[in-house]
């Protein structure tokens, strides 16, 4: 049976031109790009090339604003510790929904007493106040740390309007956008952060990809120490061929955006509709409004979400029960429980994240396994009647 | 993750049902994981005639469920009491180790089950 990868926002797969980008610089590219001779040089103009790539892609004023780091957890790690190590203030504040590399980081800064946290909770629909932001700023803090837009029910933040009032209070922002490529337009400027995070992984780049956007008179502290790489921001010998495919993930993310979130919307929105028609007893977690094209969150009552992963999996058809990153623990989503799902709900939802190369044919196909799963989960839960 | 035998339990549970008129009904809910399994038994003077299962829970409770129930049937009393959690993981070939308290669920039904069976004894008009 052909197998339907709805996970999009676990990993996507590479790109066959990133692949064919890269491949140089792992033969006859090999450099070290702070070598001084033609091999360091050819590699440094290669880094420098993808550095202006990503600028262009997040809408930089400058590419020294981008640093390259091994991904997501890397970046949010820069920004929280590294935000709250320079800063006058002490207090670090994030929100309930946020992916574990941002709220793992915050919470471990408060338990070591390096950072005072605050977390900002949501409401029903996923959804941050930025009043509650405001209000939880005081003279002392440091940093606010809100992702753009949440990895397991999509919604988007009101980064917009937060950053406004970081702004206004002189207190640096940092959004974790880790969602954002590839599903809408990032504009630094227009978001009005200081900084921002990026996984390349996530848009068709290899993994051990990303970047955190910096923008210039931020001061940050150095997390890795090291060499003098990345205007020593960052010390490592750069991961080239990875810098390279990610710039041409993002060149092509940039260019096909209108068209694939577009279609990618329009795909998701199907699937919603035939899914909710399908299984009888299903409902949308989140905001159906303001949320990225490519995602839903969907409850199946009286399923476990485990079961139906599995029983999806055998069905050729890989989704998720949330963040990959916190698979294996058996406790429900932390994003579905701050938005107040009780916990057989949170039990019983499951992530579907479409992204590049879904045809509508697919996705047509998939409704009818999905419904077969929740009839074989269901038919073995002790409260399940048919309606 | 899972060997070819959890995956047949899963994907055909054995003695999968609510059972009508049964002689003792055991519940066990996991602190693990908040999985819940319902235990049904059917008991002939000093056998266990049938056995089914409900669970609401992932695919090891099901698979849990479904072996502690093949197990079961046709045993004597003695010898039902006398299943442990090791026997359940070994009929199934083995089980992940984050799954184990799935076959521990198994066997919270499986004692809830009894004690109800022996309550009834004690008391036949209930």
């Amino acid at each position: 049976m052909d197998r339907i990868y709805l996970d999009h926002n676990a990993t996507t797969p590479v790109r066959q031109e990133a692949i064919d980008a890269m491949l140089p610089f792992l033969r006859e590219g090999f450099g070290n790009a702070s070598s001084l001779h033609f091999e360091g040089q050819t590699a440094r103009r290669a880094i420098e090339a993808a550095r202006e790539k990503l600028a262009k892609f997040v809408g930089a004023e400058s590419p020294d604003e981008i640093i390259f780091t091994s991904g997501g957890t890397e970046s949010n790690n820069m920004a929280l510790q590294g935000g709250v190590g320079t800063s006058r203030g002490r207090r670090l504040i994030s929100s309930a929904i946020e992916h574990s590399a941002v709220r793992t980081v915050a919470r471990v800064l408060g338990e070591t007493g390096r950072a005072e946290s605050v977390v900002i909770p949501v409401n029903s629909h996923g959804i941050v106040d930025p009043a509650d932001v405001e209000d939880a700023i005081i003279a002392d803090t440091a940093l606010v740390s809100i992702m753009a837009a949440n990895n397991e029910v999509g919604t988007l933040q009101p980064v917009k309007a937060i950053a406004e009032i970081c702004k206004a209070k002189g207190v640096r922002f940092h959004t974790d956008g880790v969602q954002l490529a590839g599903k809408t337009h990032i504009r630094v400027n227009e978001i009005g952060c200081d900084m921002l995070t990026l996984s390349g992984h996530k848009f068709g780049a290899p993994k051990g990809t990303g970047i955190i956007y910096v923008r210039r008179g931020t001061r940050l502290s150095t997390l890795l120490m090291g060499g003098l790489q990345e205007k020593n921001r960052r010390g490592g010998t750069e991961n080239v061929p990875g810098i390279v495919a990610l710039g041409v993930a993002a060149e092509l993310a940039g260019k096909e955006l209108d068209a694939e979130s577009a279609k990618l919307k329009q795909l998701r929105d199907l699937f919603e509709t035939l899914v909710l028609a399908a299984v009888p007893k299903s409902s949308v977690n989140g905001d159906r409004e303001h949320r990225i094209c490519n995602t839903t969150n969907i409850c199946f009552d009286h399923t476990d979400n485990s079961a139906m992963l599995m029983a999806l999996d055998l069905k050729g058809v890989s989704c998720s029960s949330g963040s990959a990153c916190a698979a294996g623990s058996p406790d429900p989503s932390h994003v579905l429980l701050a938005m107040g799902l009780p916990q057989h709900k949170a039990h019983a939802s499951l992530r579907f994240s479409l992204g590049h190369g879904l045809e509508e044919w697919q996705i047509r196909s998939v409704v009818a396994r999905i419904a077969e799963a929740a009839a074989q989960v269901r038919e073995s839960h002790p409260l399940w009647k048919e309606a | 993750m899972y060997n070819k035998t959890v995956l047949d339990h899963f994907q055909n549970p054995r003695n999968l049902a609510e059972m009508r008129a049964p002689d003792a009904v055991g519940m066990g809910a996991s602190q693990v994981c908040g999985d819940v399994m319902m235990l049904f038994l059917s008991i002939d003077g000093d056998k266990v005639k049938d056995a089914t299962f409900k669970t609401m829970g992932c695919g090891a409770a099901i698979a849990s469920g479904s072996v502690l129930t093949e197990v079961l049937k046709g045993k004597s009393l003695a010898d039902a009491e006398a299943i442990s959690k090791e026997s359940l993981v070994t009929a199934l070939g083995g089980l992940p180790a984050i799954k184990m308290h799935c076959p521990e669920l198994a066997m919270e039904a499986l004692r809830a089950a009894f004690a109800d069976f022996r309550r009834r004894k004690e008391s036949p008009k209930n």
